[in-house]
């Protein structure tokens, strides 16, 4: 059968039916199936609900909790395609004292300060040249600069512990909770 | 009509409101994931190593600003008390600023680093809020955060100027009105 007629097929059986039939005969190639449930067409995740005909089940039974059926099976999908991953990405962020963007903020910090120093240090010479002398400060090594750096790093890293804290009593906190309550 | 079940048949309400739901649906679908879409890929962007350079230069330029101000009136100060720029006192003195603009340029930076990747998972997180179907909370943008850092940077040079003797010699002169009115002159 070709992909069309497979396609025309599974429009007219209801999303049960789909489902049933996808589990009989195994993997049928149609485009719109996925282990989520049948949903009429392929996925498009810039307008997920095209697909969706609010007409399709009009004058059989039941076609009020039909038509819902396929609501919450385009639901369904549309969250697993769009939102689950970025759940997943943000549950994968969290490590045991943080998130994983600590050794990015590390090297911000690092490149940060040394840039501020090479950029003052230049400012210096300049400052000093215009009146005939010689910069001979070394504000690399300087106690203020150096402590400037360590006491650096020591807050990002506070601050990526304070981050995994808001991230697991903020977002992850509301979606856990969530998913306890719908199987209720 | 019925299909000649047993139970009672669907009120027809039912139906309409389902196809009310449809058509809501369908158009969330054409007219707002797209917007969700954009957000959701400028939120994945932000964390991008290199996403937030723009940002951390921006507040290192206005933390230098800062600085560059009170070092000004510092070398009026000097030389209007006739110190020699050779001198032990003016090396030390400027010295001691410019190291401190420097950790203040430093930390400005890494601090407009981190508020950015603080952004970038809030936006996540109303993200993952959207898709939980929960109300999303209104994040700050850059120029907040720029501001919130330079709000930092203020108070750092304040307590920084406040070290300089020349600069604490010229209270109550032009200068050191100056010096006051770009708000480092502290209450004190």
């Amino acid at each position: 059968m070709s992909q069309d007629l497979m396609d025309q097929y599974f429009q007219m059986l209801s999303g049960e039916s789909a489902d049933a039939v996808n589990q009989f005969f195994g993997p049928s190639g149609y485009s719109g199936y996925n282990s989520g449930g049948y949903y009429g067409s392929s996925y498009d995740p810039n307008n997920p609900y095209a697909n969706l005909n609010p007409y399709k089940y009009s004058g059989q039974d039941d076609s009020g909790d039909k038509l819902y059926a396929d609501l919450i099976r385009a639901q369904t999908r549309d969250y697993n395609q769009r939102f689950a991953p970025l759940e997943n990405f943000m549950a994968g962020q969290i490590t045991a004292t943080g998130t994983k963007s600590l050794g990015d903020d590390l090297a911000r910090t690092r490149s940060s300060t040394a840039g501020a120093v090479a950029n003052v240090q230049g400012q210096q010479g300049r400052s000093m040249g215009r009146m005939g002398l010689t910069n001979t400060s070394n504000i690399a090594n300087s106690t203020t600069a150096v402590g400037g750096l360590v006491g650096g790093l020591n807050d990002t890293r506070l601050r990526d512990s304070d981050r995994r804290t808001a991230i697991l009593s903020g977002s992850m906190s509301g979606i856990s909770q969530k998913a306890r309550s719908t199987g209720s | 009509m019925g299909g000649g079940g047993d139970g009672p048949e669907e009120l027809e309400s039912k139906s309409a409101l389902a196809e009310q739901a449809a058509n809501a649906l369908q158009r969330y679908g054409q007219t707002f994931v797209p917007l969700e879409n954009m957000y959701i890929q400028d939120t994945m962007n932000m964390f991008d190593p290199n996403a937030s350079a723009s940002e951390m230069a921006a507040a290192q330029n206005q933390t230098s600003s800062l600085y560059e101000q009170g070092l000004g009136d510092m070398q009026s100060a000097q030389f209007n008390m006739g110190l020699d720029p050779t001198s032990g006192r003016v090396k030390k003195e400027s010295s001691a600023l410019r190291e401190a603009q420097a950790r203040g340029m430093g930390l400005a930076g890494a601090s407009a680093g981190i508020d950015y990747t603080d952004a970038a998972y809030q936006g996540l997180g109303n993200v993952i809020n959207m898709g939980q179907g929960l109300q999303t909370n209104a994040m700050s943008g850059n120029i907040d955060r720029l501001q919130a850092g330079l709000d930092r940077s203020g108070a750092q040079a304040q307590s920084d100027f406040a070290r300089s003797s020349s600069l604490q010699s010229i209270a109550g002169t032009g200068a050191g009105m100056a010096y006051g009115s770009y708000g480092l002159g502290g209450g004190g």
